[in-house]
């Protein structure tokens, strides 16, 4: 085993140490991502619009350049920031509550949910506003479904939640499929496709906004409940004997999971892998102690989903749709995971 | 000493034409673009038609839309929405169940109930959308779709079908035309004069511009424009900072998605645009179906798009041409407001290089 230990009086320093690495490759990270599109702009002139912000300097460029950089790399390079962040925490809190490694934010149902909700809004309407708040509600929608159909006799066990999350997600798939049948092979249909692969072409502040408050909320209610994940990873009866209501904290975790999914779907379709495959990368750097394993994974996650969106924005003229990325990219990683680790950061169970 | 021999040839050229067509009252064979040969007993009169600018191209050729019996549900709103459903108002009447289990998949029983004596279906989309019908001893003929050459063999066969030939020469008599005419004038155009001009298909909730390959680059570049998405493939998905790289002088939206040109004038990040700042952003007309895409119509949104950007340089009066056109081919006379709103003077009638097309004072 590499990883070090990270808890104990040695582990404070080896925890700083982390903690300095990562902010720097994170802030790395972004600031590349910032130099890089298909507007040229040279790099240092970049770093020039971005220092203006903080200090008086010579405005020498031009203000396309300024706007490139600050209304349209920025907000991007933000949301995808912090979708991936969200996602890594959901999945993390996932995996840990269902003490299973191959669960994701998208085995509950909820983005098949968003995703209906997406495709419905853009069926029918012709506004940003009501796609984000569909998506979202049908998110929500499909997350009470699945509590509602997982619980027994009071509870809602690991098995049934899952089973629950398959049946919602097949039956929203299907009614993703009718709206699909219905809409008008040259005007709608495309879109709704485009959609449903998930980019952040057209992000900017609106939706970092519409992001911002269900993330902060849902990442900070998960961060706080860490150790209570770690707790729950040990298995329902020895959760219970250490005094944690096993089913009212499952229910609060999906319910943030569910929340952070439908706010990622509704700003940026249905971006799939993420919260899979970061939470196994992080727990091969630091291993599976939840309490530094969430806030790692969200910086692993920001960073993860902003270099994936840097290169669907900027290797061709077009567009790639970012859940072909994600999935093209995400599944041999994990795959190559799976089979370097055997698991083995599932050494607490 | 020419003469005699020409009218020698007008007349053996009649009587052929004569004994052709007394013969097709028997027989009219169609080659489909898969090869496919179909034999018909004699002119469709109960046409079903899949393909979405099948039904609109057929009513202008047969300039009726009589012999439908049937269409694709797309077709039929397409006919709604534009002009067609005030020339053709039995149209909108046809039946429109004839799909199913996919978008453009044949419901076998429906069609057979229709008893048509030809089918229009999409080629090259899968076999599954031709083959159940044919098993059946339906006749259907496959067509293809996206380039000039593609509609001009679409008209022929269509009038082929209805045993009148000389409708497609009508039609096809003005492609050619405006084809030689726009052509030889934009030729004229010094390269330092040259527009560059990008098409949107979709603006509103993502960017998908059109490149070499597509119909949209065809017709751009034969008027003259340079089309900065050329290199890019024919169909594209670009975000907002290549639109900045790019930056084109004219912008033209298309009637498949609901932009307008005050979404890009009210954007702030396309204020740094060419064509923002000209205010050269234009709604693409819809007229007997929408100008962007091929159809019978494209002479005209080719007259439209060389005028827009050319001007002077071009010689066309494009509300005579369109009246000329309707009366011609739809047997329709267009009314000054029908005009109007085909042009969408509505959006487009402030912006520069539009007053050309508005209606004369006085």
């Amino acid at each position: 085993m590499t990883q070090v230990s990270l808890t104990g009086t040695t582990g404070a320093r080896r925890q700083t140490i982390l903690w300095i690495g990562l902010s720097a490759a994170l802030l790395i990270t972004v600031v590349l991502a910032l130099g890089m599109g298909r507007y040229p702009i040279p790099w240092h002139r970049v770093l020039a619009i971005l220092f203006g912000n903080v200090m008086p300097l010579d405005t020498s460029w031009d203000l396309v350049e300024e706007q490139v950089v600050e209304a349209l790399r920025l907000p991007r390079v933000l949301v995808a920031m912090t979708c991936g962040a969200a996602l890594a925490a959901a999945g993390v809190a996932l995996q840990g509550t269902f003490r299973n490694p191959l669960v994701g934010p998208q085995i509950i149902g909820v983005s098949s949910g968003a995703g209906f909700g997406g495709a419905l809004a853009l069926l029918v309407s012709e506004s940003q506003f009501i796609l984000m708040l569909l998506a979202f509600a049908f998110g929500l929608i499909a997350m009470a479904i699945v509590l509602w159909l997982s619980r027994v006799g009071g509870r809602s066990p690991v098995l049934m939640l899952v089973l629950a999350g398959v049946v919602t997600s097949a039956m929203f798939a299907a009614l993703t499929s009718l709206i699909q049948y219905v809409a008008d092979p040259e005007d709608k249909l495309p879109a709704i496709v485009f959609w449903l692969m998930g980019s952040f072409s057209t992000a900017g502040y609106d939706e970092l906004a519409w992001l911002l408050p269900p993330v902060v909320a849902t990442c900070g209610l998960l961060f706080l409940l860490r150790w209570r994940i770690n707790v729950l990873s040990l298995g329902d009866e020895e959760a219970e004997s250490l005094g944690v209501s096993v089913n009212t904290m499952r229910l609060v975790i999906v319910f943030c999971v569910a929340a952070i999914a439908a706010a990622v779907v509704a700003v940026a379709g249905v971006v799939g892998w993420v919260g899979l495959v970061v939470p196994h990368l992080a727990r091969m750097i630091v291993g599976p102690d939840h309490r530094i394993l969430l806030p790692v994974a969200m910086v692993v996650g920001g960073g993860y989903l902003v270099i994936i969106d840097t290169i669907a924005r900027t290797a061709t003229t077009a567009e790639i749709p970012l859940g072909v990325l994600t999935a093209l990219i995400g599944a041999p990683v994990f795959g190559y995971l799976l089979k370097s680790t055997q698991a083995r950061g599932w050494s607490r169970d | 000493m020419t003469k005699p021999i020409l009218q020698g040839v007008v007349i053996t050229g009649l009587t052929v034409a004569v004994t052709s067509s007394a013969f097709a009252e028997d027989k009219i064979t169609l080659t489909d673009q898969r090869d496919v040969t179909v034999e018909l007993d004699g002119p469709v009169e109960r046409l079903v038609t899949f393909p979405m600018p099948a039904a609109a191209l057929f009513a202008s050729v047969a300039g009726s839309a009589e012999p439908l019996v049937a269409m694709h549900p797309a077709s039929q709103a397409a006919i709604e929405e534009g002009i067609l459903g005030v020339i053709f108002p039995e149209a909108l009447d046809v039946e429109t169940g004839i799909t199913s289990g996919g978008v453009f998949a044949p419901n076998v029983e429906a069609v057979l109930n229709l008893k048509p004596d030809l089918v229009v279906q999409w080629a090259g989309r899968g076999d599954e959308l031709l083959e159940p019908m044919e098993a059946v001893g339906l006749p259907v003929i496959g067509l293809t779709y996206g380039t000039q050459e593609d509609t001009e063999t679409w008209i022929r066969t269509l009038a082929a079908a209805i045993d009148q030939p000389d409708r497609a020469d009508l039609i096809l008599g003005k492609h050619e035309d405006a084809i030689q005419r726009i052509g030889a004038q934009a030729a004229e155009v010094p390269d330092d004069e040259r527009v560059s001009v990008l098409y949107f298909l979709r603006a509103a909730n993502s960017l998908e511009v059109r490149g070499e390959g597509s119909y949209n680059h065809f017709y751009m570049d034969m008027v003259g424009g340079v089309n900065p998405a050329g290199p890019s493939g024919s169909r594209t998905e670009i975000n907002p900072e290549q639109l900045l790289a790019w930056n084109p002088d004219v912008i033209l939206l298309g009637n498949f998605d609901p932009a307008m040109p005050e979404d890009f004038y009210n954007n702030p990040l396309y204020s740094a645009l060419n064509a923002v700042q000209n205010r050269r952003v234009y709604k693409m007309p819809l007229g007997g179906y929408r100008w962007d895409p091929p159809s019978q119509e494209s002479p005209l949104s080719w007259m439209w798009l060389a005028e827009l950007l050319y001007g002077d340089r071009m010689d066309y009066d494009l509300r005579w041409e369109m009246q000329r056109f309707y009366a011609d081919v739809y047997g329709y006379e267009l009314s000054d407001s029908e005009i109007d709103a085909i042009l969408r003077i509505d959006v487009n009638g402030e912006n520069p290089g539009y007053d050309r097309f508005l209606r004369q004072q006085g």
